[in-house]
C-alpha cells in the first residue's frame, strides 16, 4: 500500500462517514435528502478549512509547541485510539436542538462530525510526518465521500451504515494503536 | 447551535490542555556548541581528577548538602572512569588527564589474576572475577593504545582478551563470573551490562592486532546480542538499552556488519532516540515527576549519549543507516545539552561546603557517584564532533 493509499484509509477511518451519517440523520431525520445538501455541502466545505489550516500551520504549531513530530504522533495514535474506542460504545443524546438548513452544516456536521478530534490530530501529525499537501490530498476523499453520504444517502440505508460504524471506529483503534507504536519506536 | 458548538469546543480546549499536560509537554534540549561540550567533558574530567586518592582509586559516591562520602566500592566502575579519561585522550589528543588515567590503571594492574595463560582484574579485595571489570580494563588499555600510541601494554591487553575469550560461550553470548572455588566461570550468571563491555572490548582488540583473530569472537557476540540476547536473557521490553552494544557496532562499522546487525543497530537508534525525547519532556517538579517519572541520572543519560554517538558514527560509515544520521545527531546534542545545562557550575559549587567536590559534576538528589562523571563525560567529548559537524552546516 502506498503512504498516500494508507493516509487516506486513515482520514476515511477518522471521519467515519457511516457514523457521522448515523449521528446525523436522527437529528433530521425527517428531512428528504435534497434537503440536507446545504448542510452538507457547508460542512464539507467548513471541515476542509479546518484540515487545510491544520496540515499549513502543522510544522510552526509543532515548532511552538516545541514538540517534536515523533512525539507528537504518540498523542495523535492515543486520540485516536480513545475516538474509536468510544465510537464503539454506545451513542450519546445530541447535545441541545440541532439547527435546521445550512447552519447544520456548522454544527454538529462540520465540527465535530466531518472535523473532528481524530481527524485533525491525525492531520497535524501526518502533515508534520508526511508533508502538507499529501496529507490533505489524503483527507479530501474522506471529506467528499461523508458529504455525499450526508447530502444523498436515503436513511434506509441505516443498517448497513449501523454495520460499517462499528468496524471503522474498530479499525481506528488499530491504525491509533500503530501510530503510538511508531511514535515510541522511532529516533 | 451556539450553544451545542460551545459545548464542543470546550470539551476539545480541556482535551487539547490534557495531552499538553501529559503527552506532549515542551521538548526542551538546551543548544550546546561543541566548544562547549569539551568544555563541560574536562570539568568532569577535572573532577575526577580531584576525587583521585594517592593509591589511584577515586571517591566513589558523595553527598554534597552535607559534605560528606557516601563509602562503597566497584572495581567495574573504577575501570569504567578510568576508561572515560583515556577516552577523553583518544578523543581530543589533550593528555593533561593521562597521570590520572594511569594512577587509576596502575590500581588495577596491582590486583590481577592469572591463569593458563589469561589475565583479569580481581580488584584489591580479591574474590571471584567480574567480567565486567576487566572487560572495561581492557577498553581502558585500548582507549590508552589509542591517544598514545604507546605499545607497552600490548601484552596485557591480549591476556585479558584471552580471559574475555574464556568467558564466552559457543554461542557468542558471556557469562559474568569466574568462579575462584571451581576454577569455571559461573555457568548461571550473566550480567546485562558486561556482555556489551566485553562485546566492544574486542573489537577494539580487532583494531590493535588485526591479524590474530580477535574478529572471530566478537562477531559471535554481535550475532548474540542482535538475535538471541533480549530473549534468552529475558529483557521485557527489546532491546535492552545497551550503549555497550552500540560502541562496539560503531568499531565494527567498516568490517562491515550483516544485515542482522544492522537491524539491531536501528532497533538501538530507536530505543534511544526515545529515551533522549523523553527525558527532554522531563523537569524538575511534582507534576512532571508523576507523569514522566524523575529526570535520569547524568549515569543514566550518559549512557543514551554514549549509544547516540556510537550509533551516529555507525550511521555516517555505513550507507545503510545513512536515513538516521540526522535524527542520531539531533538527539546527541539534545543528551548532550541536557547533560551540560545539569552539571553544576563554578557558581552553583561556591554554595556548598567543599566545592571543589561539587563542581563538574551531576548531582541527583544530593548525591553524585564517579560514573555519573564518567558517562556524561564520555557522552559529551563525543558529541563535540557532531556539534562541530553541526555549526559547520549551519
Amino acid at each position: 500500500m502506498t503512504d498516500y493509499l494508507r493516509l487516506a484509509l486513515v482520514f476515511l477511518l477518522a471521519v467515519n462517514p457511516a457514523l457521522a451519517f448515523l449521528s446525523f440523520l436522527p437529528v433530521r431525520n425527517e428531512a428528504a435528502p435534497n434537503t440536507r445538501v446545504p448542510a452538507a455541502a457547508f460542512g464539507a466545505v467548513l471541515a476542509m478549512g479546518l484540515y487545510l489550516a491544520a496540515v499549513a500551520g502543522a510544522a510552526s504549531l509543532l515548532d511552538l509547541l516545541e514538540v517534536e513530530p515523533e512525539t507528537f504522533r504518540v498523542a495523535a495514535g492515543v486520540v485516536l485510539a480513545a475516538v474509536g474506542a468510544r465510537a464503539l460504545l454506545p451513542p450519546l443524546p445530541p447535545y441541545g436542538q440541532a439547527p435546521a438548513g445550512w447552519r447544520a452544516g456548522i454544527y454538529p456536521l462540520g465540527i465535530p462530525l466531518l472535523a473532528g478530534p481524530a481527524g485533525l490530530m491525525a492531520s497535524l501529525s501526518y502533515a508534520a510526518d508526511e508533508g502538507a499537501a499529501t496529507t490533505f490530498a489524503a483527507i479530501v476523499p474522506a471529506l467528499l465521500l461523508a458529504a455525499a453520504l450526508l447530502a444523498w444517502a436515503p436513511a434506509r440505508w441505516r443498517p448497513a451504515f449501523a454495520m460499517i460504524a462499528p468496524l471503522a471506529a474498530a479499525l481506528l483503534v488499530a491504525a491509533g494503536a500503530g501510530l503510538i507504536v511508531t511514535g515510541v519506536r522511532d529516533i | 447551535m451556539l450553544r451545542g458548538l460551545l459545548f464542543t469546543l470546550s470539551v476539545w480546549a480541556i482535551g487539547a490542555i490534557t495531552l499538553r499536560a501529559t503527552l506532549i509537554p515542551p521538548q526542551v534540549c538546551p543548544t550546546i556548541s561543541a566548544v562547549e561540550a569539551r568544555s563541560a567533558a574536562s570539568e568532569a574530567a577535572l573532577w575526577i581528577e580531584r576525587a583521585q586518592r594517592p593509591d589511584g582509586a577515586y571517591l566513589y559516591e558523595y553527598q554534597a548538602p552535607d559534605d560528606i562520602e557516601l563509602g562503597g566500592y566497584n572495581i567495574v566502575r573504577h575501570a569504567g572512569v578510568t576508561m572515560s579519561l583515556y577516552q577523553h585522550a583518544a578523543e581530543t589528543g589533550d593528555l593533561r588527564y593521562l597521570s590520572t588515567a594511569d594512577r587509576g590503571l596502575a590500581w588495577m594492574t596491582a590486583s590481577m589474576f592469572r591463569h593458563d595463560g589469561w589475565a583479569a582484574f580481581q580488584g584489591p579485595a580479591g574474590g571471584d572475577l567480574q567480567l565486567g571489570a576487566s572487560a572495561l580494563m581492557l577498553a581502558a588499555l585500548d582507549q590508552r593504545r589509542i591517544a598514545t600510541g604507546d605499545t607497552r601494554h600490548d601484552g596485557l591487553m591480549k591476556e585479558i582478551g584471552r580471559f574475555l575469550l574464556v568467558m564466552q560461550q559457543p554461542d557468542g553470548a558471556f557469562l559474568a563470573s569466574w568462579r575462584l572455588a571451581t576454577a569455571q566461570p559461573d555457568p548461571g550468571l550473566r550480567s546485562k551490562y558486561a556482555t556489551g563491555e566485553a562485546f566492544w572490548a574486542l573489537t577494539l582488540l580487532h583494531r590493535f592486532f588485526p591479524g590474530e583473530g580477535w574478529d572471530r569472537p566478537s562477531r559471535a557476540v554481535a550475532r548474540y546480542l542482535s538475535l538471541y540476547r533480549d530473549d534468552v536473557e529475558g529483557f521485557d521490553f527489546p532491546p535492552w538499552a545497551d550503549q555497550w552494544a552500540a560502541y562496539g557496532l560503531s568499531e565494527m562499522a567498516t568490517w562491515p556488519l550483516d544485515e542482522d546487525n544492522i537491524a539491531y543497530a536501528r532497533r538501538l537508534a530507536e530505543r534511544f532516540g526515545f529515551l533522549v525525547r523523553v527525558e527532554s519532556q522531563r523537569r524538575q517538579d511534582w507534576w512532571s515527576d508523576l507523569v514522566h517519572g524523575s529526570q535520569a541520572r547524568a549515569a543514566g543519560l550518559g549512557t543514551w549519549g554514549e549509544a547516540l554517538d556510537s550509533l551516529h558514527h555507525l550511521a555516517s560509515v555505513d550507507p545503510r543507516l545513512a536515513s538516521l544520521r540526522e535524527k542520531l545527531a539531533e538527539r546527541a546534542a539534545c543528551a548532550a545539552g541536557l547533560l551540560a545545562s545539569r552539571q553544576f557550575t563554578v557558581a552553583e559549587a561556591a554554595r556548598f561546603g567543599s566545592p571543589e567536590s561539587v563542581r563538574g559534576a551531576w548531582f541527583t538528589k544530593g548525591v553524585t557517584r564517579m560514573d555519573d562523571q564518567q558517562h556524561a563525560l564520555s557522552a559529551l567529548i563525543r558529541a563535540a564532533p557532531i556539534l562541530a559537524a553541526r555549526e559547520e552546516q549551519e
